[in-house]
């Protein structure tokens, strides 16, 4: 009965974050200063045709029926969201009549698979070393390393992207500037091709992700380490290993997982400096023409599915986390 | 300070007493360089052509000049001087706001804490950075660096407030707590006398790291031209910089300079903040 | 655990070392050999709808490649001669009456579309109706519904148009003059059975030398194959030549860091338009790259539009001319020519570009003009040397390259002059206006501080945006409370439509012919709407009696008419005079190119065309590339 009480309550929080948040955005996109009918309009004119001001009437009516942009500002609003309801976001207004639902997901796999490896492995790897590093804190190289992610983290990303891209794709021409994709097929070629990619964008984004975890994971291993029961375990006579894997490490990493829920949300962020630096065919992208072009319908889907996406991950970390805590299963 | 604890503890404890010592040293710095020398600027640093383009560097210009013929030491003190002023100002009003609407919803509890915390985690949850951008673009140019200011605190207030709202649900069990309800106390009072002093070792270690937060998304901002590009700071030096190719022209000054002051500043803060944690919790142990 | 992290990166290295592309280092990323593909850069970067090429539909991108190679017009720019020329129209339209309503037009014969059928009538009888037909859900239907009123078959290669209005600049309305023109010509064996206003047309059927064969769903390449009947395309009719380049591949490379290391290392071989800093870097990393100029300052001045700052005549106190004239004159041009593109620029007083051909014809031509030009009062505000300041100045930076040049040559260079630079003058002029100085030093009217904001271009159009801080620092030091506000193309250009500012980077007036009705019929007060509502043609809200007359006078001559051209001149004085908007300098466009595998690109000694590699006119200019010898 109490499970049933602390999920539905989740879910009824998951709803309501996602409610909110798309509101946010319907009227703050609003609120723009320009809007898509003139922008069009503008790019016609660009185009060396003159229009008198009544021709310009006849226009914008036209392009606002095709758009959707018609009723009142609430009307519009209720339309979004009974559509939101079925994913569809209607057609995108730059690329007209280009449904949004397929260029996102045209670019959603491309973020997904990036973030996703990246933020995983860079959470792996850095819990890993960060543990090491707690566990064994007095030796050289935990010092050593602990200074070297100390230094990378605060380094602005795309410092970090720039001369990762300067080294590997310029200077050595190791890598490709322009990543190209392939139609997906289940092939290695495709595998080792899409790796081959997306490794610039990769590591930028894992070294400066691994320094994050490095840093809190030692933070928190070497303060357990300092625990009256590591000692304890010590003088029972376990080994480093048993010490270090049934004490320290699973005492800190409960703490990281949680971290870990609240970090997606970041790296969603994080990922649109990265692909507009590497020209990575993703959301961020997206994000970022939909802005240029003030297409609402694309940025409201874009925004959408991200809210979604976080929102359903730190559900998915809040239902499984009595799985791993044992403390909070029983109370 | 320094010298009380530093003779009470181990020999671990004072390696990371001198960790929260240099991210100190590295913060007073850059305090020094952002308030003080900051006053003996000589007068619009983003004026162009103010001096003649990309000289080297020399006692009349410390860093050289760049290729806007702008004085690029004076250009890096100003732009420290308005990132501090960002940092500053979004940390203290997001860390107030945050703890007191945190406490107060911890303390009351109930309905009124359930609606609070709802929309914290809603903020928390929704990705801010595509609407960091959204709204800059929308701002832009009209915006001021106050008004970027004023988002980012938007976006950062709920993370303190969650935790204090935590501190306060451990603390109102406690029995100095009780006590003082049972004595007749307003609320209020029992908040700033009681509770406060508790959270403010904390409060403190999250200003720090909000100062870090607040800096370094107005960087990310000006790096892709949203923030203001009129008032120098150290993200907008950096977009300049990359306008004018200084990465390929291997101007190293111009955009090593503030990616560097930035770094150097992250790991002050940085360690300032890791320090300080580490030293409540080591004065807590004892 | 450091050692496997280094161990598992190398691996994953030599396994992408492993893969195709990097073995074979003489591909392109669609896969075709490097040394029979001619690599551009499209100029809108990476383009999210790449699925759809239908001409008419409203997304559609063109210049990634489809009205360059793939569609056609019925009539191009000759850029050079500053002319129109026949593309798929055989001659210029010939009218059939006297107020220019009815015009015959004659077709090129022989020309196939790219499936094989033959080019006719038909197809653009067909084109004209279908779009009348569907004025309600297409937008460029209803622009053409504005123009032409019906379209008669008359034999397979000729036809009339009927039009609305009387319209004596018809290859105007529905040919090239800049950049390419809306009313491509379609296959009607195609589109009789397909609808118009929803098939996206994948792979486009057209009449230029090339189809679109292949490209990246992610929209960063289109990839286009030279016909292999190319000898019956448009170009092949015309021109008698085939294109060399087997395939023609349009990338995108976002940000010009990328695009300049991208032709540092050879990945391409043409350019749009980048940075006087990126192309230092070009210059000294890669003797294969080249510019339109061989030596300083390197750019082409041949964009057709004139940047400056326009100022919206709406907004007190600036609908003084006084106010806009002291605006000028407290403006030390040469230092905003060196404060925006280290003077690579040429400067023009008047609102039309100092292009190759518009500067012979109305900038030389009109400088004596200028020179003499006075005011009531006396004042003379022509400053004829702004070419040999530059030239000190630029000689002081070390710019040793134009130290010996003669005063003409640096006239023909840098422009015939600007404004003089006298904030006396500006100062009496504001005084006069009804302005004054506040404790501070500010200018005040009405009591109140003139603050203002230029808007200008963020991430594209680098010239206008640079402008505008040159701009603003200098009107601040004469005491405008003066910022910039940088932003993306959507904002900047809904600002101009509807009014929504007070000073703006712009280029609001362009051409490229003597008769300069078409382009500048949007000052007339027939286009004026005021502030707050959406315009076209008149975004500074200007409005003349003297510039209406002229135009009134223009508006029913044809382009031949040698009366239009004497018009255009005092059209261009009175702008002037009145300080409709304050133009500074022509375009400068640095287009390079690199010849590591194709030669022959146009530049100023061989200027067989523009370097409008964007334009539609690039099927023109690329016919004449030629392979590189090995």
């Amino acid at each position: 009965m109490r499970l049933a009480k602390f999920v539905l309550s989740r879910i009824l929080i998951w709803f309501l974050t996602i409610l909110v948040g798309i509101t946010v955005v319907f009227f703050l996109q609003r609120m723009m200063p320009s809007d898509p009918i003139n922008n069009m309009i503008s790019k016609m004119l660009g185009m060396g045709t003159t229009m008198t001001p009544e021709e310009i009437e006849v226009m914008r009516e036209s392009l606002a029926k095709q758009y959707g942009l018609t009723g009142s500002l609430f009307e519009q609003y209720l339309d979004m969201l009974r559509r939101l309801v079925h994913f569809d976001f209607g057609l995108s207004i730059a690329n007209y009549p280009t449904p949004v639902a397929q260029m996102i997901g045209q670019a959603l796999p491309y973020t997904v698979c990036l973030l996703l490896t990246t933020t995983v492995l860079s959470w792996i790897i850095g819990n890993a070393i960060g543990l090491l590093a707690g566990f064994k804190k007095d030796k050289w190289y935990s010092k050593a390393l602990e200074t070297v992610s100390m230094c990378i983290y605060p380094t602005p990303y795309f410092m970090v992207a720039l001369v990762i891209m300067i080294l590997m794709a310029y200077v050595k021409q190791w890598f490709p500037l322009v990543p190209a994709f392939d139609e997906f097929t289940f092939t290695w070629e495709w595998f080792s091709d899409a790796i081959y990619n997306s490794f610039m964008p990769a590591l930028s984004l894992m070294l400066v992700g691994t320094g994050w975890w490095i840093i809190s994971m030692k933070a928190l291993s070497s303060n357990v380490a300092e625990e009256e029961y590591v000692n304890y375990g010590r003088m029972k006579g376990l080994t480093e290993a048993t010490i270090g894997y049934r004490y320290v490490f699973r005492n800190s990493i409960l703490s990281q997982v949680t971290a870990l829920a609240l970090h997606i949300g970041g790296a969603f962020g994080g990922s649109l400096m990265c692909e507009i630096i590497f020209g990575y065919p993703g959301v961020g992208q997206m994000v970022n023409t939909a802005i240029n072009n003030s297409d609402y319908n694309l940025l409201t889907g874009v925004i959408f599915i991200s809210i979604f996406a976080v929102a359903t991950a730190t559900l998915l970390i809040d239902l499984l986390y009595p799985l791993i805590d044992p403390r909070i299963r029983n109370s | 300070m320094n010298e009380g604890y530093r003779a009470s503890f181990s020999q671990i404890w004072k390696s990371m007493g001198a960790r929260l010592k240099i991210g100190l040293c590295i913060i007073a710095v850059f305090l020094i360089v952002g308030f003080v020398v900051y006053w003996f600027s000589p007068g619009d640093v983003m004026a162009l052509s103010t001096y003649k383009r990309n000289q080297p560097i020399s006692w009349e210009h410390p860093l050289g000049t760049n290729r806007q013929g702008q004085d690029i030491f004076w250009l890096l003190v100003e732009s420290i001087h308005n990132s501090m002023v960002v940092g500053v100002v979004v940390a203290v009003a997001a860390t107030v706001i945050g703890v007191l609407i945190g406490l107060f919803s911890g303390f009351v509890g109930g309905a009124v804490d359930r609606v609070i915390m709802f929309i914290c985690d809603s903020i928390i949850v929704i990705p801010s950075l595509p609407i960091l951008i959204l709204m800059g673009s929308m701002l832009r140019g009209r915006a001021s660096l106050m008004m970027i200011a004023g988002i980012l605190i938007l976006f950062n207030w709920p993370w303190p407030a969650r935790q204090a709202r935590s501190m306060a649900l451990t603390i109102r069990e406690r029995e100095f707590v009780n006590t003082a309800r049972f004595s007749g106390e307003g609320l209020f009072k029992i908040v700033c006398v009681e509770i406060v002093p508790h959270v403010l070792s904390w409060a403190m270690a999250n200003f720090v790291n909000t100062v870090l937060v607040a800096i370094g998304s107005e960087a990310s901002l000006a790096v892709l031209g949203l923030s203001s590009t009129t008032t120098p700071t150290l993200g907008n030096m950096i977009y300049w910089a990359r306008q004018y190719q200084a990465i390929m022209l291997k101007q190293w000054v111009w955009i090593g300079s503030p990616v560097l002051a930035t770094s150097i500043m992250f790991i002050g803060l940085f360690l300032t903040y890791t320090g300080y944690n580490e030293y409540v919790a080591k004065k807590r142990g004892r | 655990m450091k050692k496997i992290l280094s161990l598992a990166i190398i691996a994953m290295m030599l396994m992408a070392m492993a893969s195709p592309f990097a073995l074979a280092e003489e591909t392109t990323v669609a896969g075709t050999p490097r040394s029979q593909t001619l690599v551009v850069e499209g100029l809108d970067g990476v383009i999210s709808n790449p699925g759809q090429s239908n001409a008419y539909m409203t997304g559609t991108n063109f210049s990634r490649g489809l009205h360059q190679l793939v569609y056609s017009n019925l009539w191009e720019m000759d850029t050079i001669k500053g002319e129109q020329i026949p593309d798929l129209a055989a001659e210029m339209p010939i009218p059939l009456n006297d107020d220019y309503t009815s015009f015959s037009i004659k077709l090129t014969e022989g020309i196939k579309w790219s499936d094989g059928e033959d080019f006719d009538a038909e197809d653009v009888v067909f084109t004209f109706n279908e779009l009348l037909r569907l004025q309600d859900s297409l937008p460029s239907g209803a622009s053409l519904a504005q123009i032409v009123e019906s379209v008669e078959y008359v034999d397979k290669y000729e036809l009339i148009i009927n039009t609305v209005d009387s319209r004596p600049r018809l290859s105007e309305d529905l040919g090239v003059t800049v950049w390419g023109n809306g009313y491509r010509i379609i296959p009607e064996h195609y589109w009789k059975d397909h609808d118009l206003t929803t098939d996206m047309h994948e792979f486009p059927i057209g009449t230029g030398p090339y189809t679109l064969t292949d490209y990246d769903a992610n929209g960063y390449w289109f990839l286009y194959t030279l016909r292999e009947d190319a000898e019956f395309s448009d170009i092949g009719v015309l021109t008698g030549k085939v294109p060399k380049p087997q395939y023609v591949l349009f990338t995108a490379y976002g940000t010009e860091e990328r695009k300049t290391m991208a032709m540092l290392n050879n990945e391409v071989d043409i350019l749009c338009d980048i940075s006087p800093e990126a192309w230092e870097v070009l210059m000294a990393g890669n003797p294969n790259v080249a510019c339109w100029l061989p030596e300083y300052p390197y750019g082409c001045f041949d964009d057709p539009c004139e940047r400056g700052m326009m100022i919206n005549c709406d907004v007190e106190p600036f609908n003084q001319i006084g106010v806009r004239w002291a605006m000028a004159l407290s403006l030390d041009i040469v230092q905003v020519s060196m404060d925006t593109f280290s003077g690579q620029m040429r400067v023009s007083p008047l609102c039309m570009p100092p292009t190759t051909f518009m500067n012979e014809a109305f900038h030389q031509e009109m400088r004596q003009q200028l020179i003499d030009y006075t005011w009531e009062d006396g004042y003379q505000p022509f400053d004829k040397d702004y070419a040999l300041k530059l030239q000190e100045t630029l000689v002081s930076e070390g710019y040793d390259i134009v130290a010996d040049m003669t005063e003409e040559e640096l006239v023909d260079l840098f422009g015939i002059g600007w404004w003089k630079y006298d904030t006396a003058k500006a100062e009496e002029l504001m005084i006069e206006a009804g302005c004054e100085r506040d404790a501070e030093g500010f200018w005040c009217y009405n009591g109140e501080r003139i603050s203002f904001e230029i808007i200008c271009p963020s991430g594209f159009e680098t010239q206008s945006e640079r402008l505008s801080y040159a701009c603003q620092s200098q009107w601040y030091e004469f005491g405008f409370d003066v910022t910039v506000q940088a932003s993306e193309a959507s904002f900047y250009n809904s600002a101009d439509d509807t009014g929504d500012y007070t000073v703006g980077s712009y280029w609001p007036s362009c051409g490229v012919m003597k008769d300069l009705y078409s382009q500048l019929r949007g000052w007339h007060t027939d286009y004026y709407t005021p502030s707050g509502t959406v315009t076209s043609g008149s975004p500074a809200r200007f409005q003349s009696e003297r510039l209406d007359a002229i135009l009134d006078e223009m508006a029913p001559l044809p382009s031949s008419d040698e009366r239009t051209y004497e018009l255009s001149k005092e059209a261009l004085m009175v702008m002037a005079d009145e300080a409709a908007w304050l133009p500074m300098f022509g375009t400068s466009k640095l287009v390079p190119t690199n010849s590591t595998y194709w030669t022959n690109y146009p530049d100023s000694e061989n200027p067989y065309n523009g370097p409008w590699w964007w334009w539609s006119c690039f099927k023109f200019i690329m016919v004449e590339f030629e392979p590189a010898a090995v």
